[in-house]
């Protein structure tokens, strides 16, 4: 439906009233007034309001500003008193785990009091610190009993990335009525180091029509593929496939083929800065699914033994192939910060990127960006030879990216991105191999 | 999931609700009225409930509607009092913004019930309470007022305790325990205990109230105060005048009449108990009859100062009525108009160089006539000055209220055209003085707590005369120049 000028005079008018009462005029002062969203504000602004008409009012109303003076005390000495001898120790059972795992959390506590301890709350970073499945605040405990020693255990599912604790941790009160929160920090033993969850995505696509693109080329190091390129003696853990009978048997020891090595391909890898802020996901949450289809991918080309330089903002890695350089690179990623200044890093990548300072001039070039990005640098002349993963929020003139002949494939955030993410990757896989395999794999699915 | 209909915020919002409508009721003294200005409210809320398009976008104008009814029965009652001569009761605007707090807080306890509307509406519900348990303390429901609220504020520590637990037992692991009901009981005469000494606190230690003054333009304000106003700096008339009984005798304006032994504009025959008794010091009084009259044998107070020093409520008969206390005030007269104003009760009209004199002020002028005329409500007005006409909107209306002022001289401002006394129907009541003052004939002074309304001309007219000093020749002639 086409709105007229004068409609969308209004809209924009409504907008723009809309911005202006949701505009943040003094965050400095913040601080001094956020405690009034708070049940204890609520509390002490009528018990305030009481007064006042008390003192300039009716002085009946001085009743009315004790009883609410009275309730407020109560709600804070209460849980005040209740947390001042209980002590408690959280813990986790792994150094390491991804987003969207299950994680086992530990809760020592200790209640010295002679009586149960009620309502306690555990107030630290919700994403290591929830209930599990669909459950995204910190957990909380419903008594403690008296004079005791008490473990809790559950399992968490850290929701993002990241090196946890982030925050100072507190077990917290605000028993019985909830007006204000008393705490008691908590010990945390060891952090925990929450990857971006990743995805495995099996084949890798053809690149360049050989079959050597795929697995690489062999060079005469000695390894254990390719050919033949001499002989040497037995060594402990050699396979016993490789033993060279005859020459075993002309020397009267183990005699074993040395074979080619293959050489290590080169991947390069960069998340591109989002330079104008996106509509739909929110501006982190895009940059962390960047973050995620990249470290799928350089999963992936890690698994086929390549090496990959994974560059993001100012990190820039460089895995090599092995569960080591895998736990290295996600280690990394984890703990990675985005830069708040987002313009001025969309400026620097541009100068980055000159012609002529290339970066790792045979390795295969990969970029992911949202979709003005890809607009604005495939038309620079160092970005020519990259290929594309977009990820933005697709609508009808965004079509034309999937057809664009260096984006490997587009992403629309709205819709399921680890299905999308999957199947366009077996897309591309198919798409790269040669007519007849491709007919073969067709025919294999169709049984 | 958020559901609507919380029971628990309902049990707090639904006291405060019936506290605001008693005390409207009680305030109004309509409570029928009340009564069918809630059925939009209720209306809303069904219409609100039934809507199909998502709730959490018609939030805020369901919100806004709901506040907008009680201001809406008033533009419609003072339409009908304007255009159709319809007497349609009206509320004070305080009474209106109880109302419209009223509104939001039933309805807010009918939105999809999520953390911070329950908050709200609890909030809102206890807010209203406190208002209106600051306003009911002279009124005759005030006792039955302060049990709903007190049942309330229990109502509310269960509330806190039940939103708390509920707050954290989605998110429980380890053993998951219910608190007992001894707990919460203990808790809850805890907190009853605690209530009841702060209650004694806050009423034995604190101080007693301070004015404010011009603060609340509806009732608190000495400047901006309305006539419908119930309480405050500058009292209403319309509601504080006594309509059943009066225990004093004040500066307000009342349909009722009390026999007194001070002189009276006014004269009632009474038969009740045998012979009138005549009154030695006779004035000039318009007689009365089938007016109100209220049967006094004991001393009245008296109330000379305005403002919320008139401690008095004479709507009903209160349960424990106390023996007020006599006020004075050293005000001659109260006024109300625009401010400066020059009030003027004797002029001069001659000057022997030292001092200013006035020849034969005494002498009431005849060549002057005054005559009786009446406006559209029928109200009498007495004209001094020919060209006055009752239909003509051209005139300023400012009013005068004798206290201490022994005189009976009317003070004046400039351009006075009409002057109006309450069922004062007689021309031959004021004449003009020679030196152009208007005086009530035939008494020493005006009885005390006697108000004059005055209209004065709009038109610019000669304010100031001068005079020239006798030096100069030409004020020798004495004649005056404008």
């Amino acid at each position: 439906m086409q709105l007229s000028d004068r409609e969308n005079r209004w809209l924009y008018g409504w907008k723009n009233l809309r911005r202006i009462g949701n505009h943040d005029f003094c965050p400095g002062l913040n601080r001094y007034a956020y405690w009034l969203k708070q049940p204890i504000g609520w509390f002490v602004s009528a018990a305030v309001v009481a007064m006042l008409l008390g003192l300039f009012g009716e002085a009946e109303a001085f009743a009315v500003a004790a009883v609410l003076i009275g309730l407020i005390l109560l709600g804070m000495i209460w849980p005040w008193v209740a947390v001042q001898c209980v002590s408690a120790k959280l813990n986790w059972r792994r150094r390491r785990c991804e987003e969207g795992e299950n994680l086992e959390t530990t809760l020592d506590i200790v209640n010295r009091w002679p009586w149960s301890v009620w309502g306690l709350v555990v107030e630290s970073d919700d994403a290591v610190v929830n209930g599990g499945e669909g459950q995204k605040e910190s957990v909380s405990l419903a008594s403690v009993p008296a004079l005791s020693k008490s473990r809790f255990v559950w399992q968490a599912t850290p929701q993002k990335r990241g090196e946890y604790p982030q925050r100072s941790s507190y077990l917290a009160s605000g028993f019985p009525f909830g007006l204000w929160m008393a705490r008691r920090p908590l010990v945390v033993e060891q952090s925990i180091l929450v990857w971006p969850k990743t995805l495995d995505l099996g084949d890798l696509p053809s690149l360049g029509g050989s079959e050597r693109s795929v697995v690489g080329t062999y060079i005469d190091r000695a390894g254990m593929d390719g050919d033949v390129i001499g002989v040497r003696p037995y060594r402990d853990g050699d396979s016993l496939r490789h033993v060279h009978w005859a020459q075993s048997a002309r020397h009267d020891s183990l005699v074993v083929c040395e074979r080619q090595s293959i050489a290590r391909r080169n991947l390069h890898l960069e998340i591109l800065p989002i330079a104008v802020e996106s509509i739909g996901p929110s501006f982190d949450e895009l940059r962390e699914w960047f973050l995620r289809i990249g470290g799928s991918v350089a999963r992936t080309f890690l698994s086929h033994h390549w090496s990959v330089q994974f560059k993001a903002e100012r990190l820039n890695i460089q895995a090599e192939p092995g569960s080591q350089g895998l736990h290295r690179m996600l280690d990394e990623l984890a703990r990675m910060k985005w830069s708040s200044d987002v313009g001025g890093l969309a400026a620097s990548a541009t100068l980055d990127h000159r012609p002529g300072k290339a970066v790792n001039g045979n390795a295969l070039r990969v970029a992911i960006a949202d979709a003005a990005t890809y607009r604005r640098y495939s038309l620079i002349d160092h970005f020519r030879l990259f290929r594309w993963i977009v990820v933005d929020r697709m609508h009808e003139s965004s079509q034309e990216l999937s057809s664009a002949k260096n984006v490997w494939f587009a992403i629309d955030v709205e819709q399921p991105i680890w299905s999308q993410l999957r199947s366009h990757w077996t897309g591309l896989c198919r798409k790269s191999l040669s007519p007849t395999t491709r007919t073969i794999h067709c025919l294999c699915d169709a049984e | 999931m958020s559901k609507p209909y919380s029971y628990g915020t309902l049990a707090v919002v639904i006291p405060a609700f019936l506290i605001a409508l008693a005390v409207r009721a009680e305030v109004t003294s309509h409570p029928v009225f009340i009564a069918v200005g809630c059925l939009p409210i209720l209306f809303l809320i069904a219409l609100f409930l039934n809507a199909k398009q998502s709730q959490e976008k018609l939030a805020a104008w369901f919100i806004l509607g709901l506040a907008m009814v009680p201001w809406g029965w008033d533009l419609i009652g003072q339409i009908s009092q304007g255009y159709l001569q319809m007497q349609i009761p009206r509320e004070p605007y305080e009474l209106l913004a109880i109302g419209s707090l009223q509104s939001i807080v039933l309805g807010l306890a009918f939105l999809r019930q999520t953390s911070r509307i329950r908050w709200a509406a609890m909030f809102s519900g206890m807010m209203l309470t406190i208002f209106c348990v600051v306003m009911v303390s002279r009124l005759q429901i005030a006792g039955v007022i302060y049990g709903i609220a007190f049942l309330q504020a229990m109502i509310i520590v269960w509330w806190l305790m039940g939103d708390y637990w509920q707050r954290l037992e989605s998110r429980f692991v380890g053993p998951t325990e219910t608190v007992g009901l001894g707990l919460r009981s203990g808790i809850i005469f805890l907190s009853l205990v605690l209530f009841g000494v702060a209650t004694t606190i806050g009423l034995a230690l604190v101080p007693q109230a301070y004015r404010l003054d011009g603060f609340l333009p509806t009732s608190g304000g000495e400047r901006w105060s309305d006539d419908r106003a119930v309480s405050g700096l500058g009292e209403g008339n319309a509601l504080v005048g006594a309509q059943d009984s009066a225990d004093s005798f004040g500066p307000v304006d009342t349909d009722l009449f009390i026999e007194d032994k001070q002189p009276s504009l006014y004269d009632i025959a009474n038969e009740a108990f045998g012979e009138a008794k005549l009154n030695n010091r006779f004035n000039k009084a318009a007689s009365l009859d089938g007016a109100k009259i209220q049967m006094n044998h004991r001393k009245l107070a008296e109330s000379e100062k305005s403002g919320r020093e008139f401690n008095v409520v004479r709507e009903q008969p209160v349960k424990r009525k106390k023996k007020l206390e006599e006020k004075h005030t050293h005000a001659l007269i109260h006024y109300r108009g625009d401010i400066p104003a020059r009030l003027a009760t004797a002029t001069f009209n001659s000057f022997d160089g030292e001092r200013w004199t006035n020849k034969s002020t005494d002498a009431v002028a005849t060549d002057r006539p005054v005559s009786l005329h009446h406006d559209t409500s029928g109200k009498p007005w007495i004209a001094v000055d020919q060209t006055y006409s009752a239909a003509s909107s051209s005139y300023e209306k400012v009013a005068v209220r004798w206290l201490g002022l022994d005189s009976n001289r009317v003070t004046t401002p400039d351009r006075l055209s009409a002057v109006h006394i309450d069922r004062i129907d007689r021309e031959d009541f004021f004449a003009w003085t020679q030196d152009d003052i208007i005086e009530m004939c035939d008494r020493d002074r005006i009885p005390i707590f006697t108000t004059l309304v005055m209209k004065c001309s709009t038109r610019p007219g000669p304010a100031i005369r001068h005079y020239r000093h006798p030096s100069d020749e030409a004020a020798r002639s004495n004649e005056p120049t404008v």
